[in-house]
């Protein structure tokens, strides 16, 4: 496994650098961003926007402003992990496009550490992208009032979860049914867990679509913030169900390697 | 199986549906190269496919070394076997000196001493990407990682096809050092028999999933020939001997499988000796129109 390891670290070589200025413009943005929400234009415009006369507009900007500027930060923070991921999705497409099933099939490497050198590589991008998560927002938050250490750490795990959960599906399908149909998988991943999102949620979605006008945008409110302090409270919950579905995955992705054999 | 046999396939099956491989049978003895010789499609990759265990089979036995490959737990017995393909497997930007370094992790007898003097050997800068190798520098590269591990027995599939004859020629030469060695072994798979001619010491032909000949290169050239004679001489030569028949206008030739008998029998013919390429085309022929089995 140590030999494969160490070929997908040679196609990972080649993507660093683009990785790395993910990594600088996001922290950069990042950092740029809650200085100015602090000290620059942005605290100038919030302030601004404060104090005007017009009280239906000050209100907006005592809840919405900061609710906005912490997802967009949300987001910057997000693209290291985002970009840790698509840096693994990059290896399997290398290796399919140099046909590297055919050399790996005649090594004297099991398919059980064929599967693992993937399954390996997709943790330690998870791995890596939650680590420098942690160091940027160790950098960000106590620049900021926009949002706390442990709110933004729940986002980025919900996100990692996903992640996971999609990479995890993407794995077996590759074996399943082969590697161009990883990207279904992840496309399925995700129309699951809409799926899932939606039923679990029925009657309140029931509620808010059946509500008389002068309700329903209480009542959308009330959606949003459910999803929002979802992810800021509970957003560990999608890691903690994706790690064991990803062990699932190994496992099936295995057993379809060991039927369904000529996958790299 | 015999001591001295390196692979033996007993009644592969493999069943793709539109194509079947049906009970392929064949031993390769130690210390010979075993020609694969087979048009495309012919079954050949699927049957060494089959040998590395990449893909399932339906039926049948195959043994490597006197051990069984049991399927999905034999990946040891590949530390034996070197591998070349038809096309390089190898990602474009990497370098020798960077499969130098995977292939450490993968085989345990993986020499680099050896392989950077095959490098040097066959002209390959180490430190130039496999992407800008020319066709026939990515094959002695693939040779090179083959010859690397102390590999007993050499599998390749089409190794020489699309190469110009200087470089045909070059890697004829290396099996041929490869094989001095009485342990070694090699099963070469190609459709250019020309290069087999030279090489080859057993040679396995395949057609439609099947084998249709096997045997000794040098027996089967003998035993076979070329019975040129009239049109209408043609239907005298018993269909015992006669394995095709090509019947033109004027003329008749015909694929006789006992060259002596044939001649002692019909003294008056003209038998000539026949290529592997001419004894490979009249088999085809066979099989297209009457569907029957070789011997």
């Amino acid at each position: 496994m140590k030999g494969i390891l160490i070929k997908d670290v040679y196609c990972l070589k080649r993507k660093l650098f683009y990785w790395g200025i993910t990594v600088f413009m996001a922290g950069a943005v990042c950092l740029m961003f809650v200085i100015s929400s602090k000290h620059g234009n942005l605290a100038k415009f919030f302030a601004e926007w404060e104090n005007t006369e017009d009280p239906e507009s000050a209100a907006d900007a005592v809840f919405m402003i900061p609710f906005l500027c912490k997802w967009v930060l949300s987001i910057f923070l997000l693209l290291p992990l985002a970009a840790a991921f698509d840096l693994v999705q990059s290896v399997f497409t290398d290796d399919e496009n140099a046909s590297f099933y055919k050399v790996a099939a005649s090594l004297p490497v099991s398919r059980f550490e064929r599967v693992g050198a993937r399954a390996t590589l997709i943790a330690a991008a998870l791995s890596s992208g939650i680590v420098i998560d942690m160091i940027l927002l160790a950098f960000c938050v106590p620049a900021t009032d926009l949002l706390t250490y442990r709110e933004a750490m729940e986002v980025v795990m919900a996100f990692a979860g996903v992640a996971l959960l999609c990479q995890s599906v993407a794995l077996w399908f590759g074996y399943r049914f082969g590697a161009q149909t990883a990207m279904y998988g992840n496309l399925l991943t995700l129309a699951g867990l809409a799926v899932l999102t939606v039923l679990g949620n029925l009657k309140l979605l029931k509620r808010t679509f059946t509500a008389p006008d002068e309700l329903k945008s209480g009542y959308l409110y009330d959606l949003f913030d459910k999803a929002v302090s979802f992810l800021e409270n509970k957003g560990h919950f999608v890691l903690l169900i994706a790690v064991p579905v990803f062990a699932v995955c190994y496992f099936a992705a295995c057993s379809a390697a060991v039927r369904k054999r000529g996958v790299a | 199986m015999t001591a001295e046999t390196v692979l033996e396939l007993k009644e592969v099956t493999k069943n793709y549906g539109d194509f079947r491989l049906d009970k392929v049978s064949f031993s390769v003895p130690k210390g010979t190269v075993c020609g694969f010789i087979g048009q495309n499609g012919a079954g050949k990759t699927t049957t060494i496919r089959l040998i590395l265990d990449s893909v399932q089979r339906d039926g049948g036995t195959i043994t490597m070394f006197g051990q069984e490959v049991i399927p999905g737990k034999s990946d040891s017995l590949r530390e034996d076997v070197g591998v070349v393909f038809d096309e390089m497997g190898f990602h474009e930007f990497l370098t020798p000196k960077q499969i130098d370094k995977i292939m450490k992790h993968v085989y345990k007898n993986w020499n680099s001493e050896l392989f950077f003097i095959y490098l040097t050997r066959f002209g390959l800068p180490s430190g130039k990407k496999c992407g800008d190798y020319s066709r026939g520098m990515r094959m002695k590269l693939q040779i090179a990682v083959a010859l690397s591990h102390d590999a007993k027995l050499l599998i390749m599939d089409e190794p020489t096809s699309g190469l110009d004859p200087i470089v045909r020629n070059e890697m004829i030469q290396i099996f041929r050092e490869f094989v001095l060695e009485e342990d070694h072994t090699i099963l070469l798979s190609s459709h250019i028999t020309t290069d087999l001619e030279k090489i080859a010491d057993e040679v396995v032909f395949i057609e439609g999933g099947r084998i249709v000949l096997s045997g000794n290169k040098d027996e089967i050239l003998m035993k076979h020939g070329l019975l040129k004679c009239k049109k209408e001489d043609a239907d005298k030569i018993s269909d015992s001997f006669a394995v095709y028949r090509e019947i033109d206008d004027f003329h008749a030739e015909i694929l006789v499988n006992d060259r002596e008998s044939c001649s002692k029998l019909y003294p008056n013919a003209v038998i000539e000796p026949a290529t592997l390429e001419e004894i490979m085309i009249h088999y085809v022929n066979r099989m297209k129109t009457s569907g029957r089995e070789g011997v």
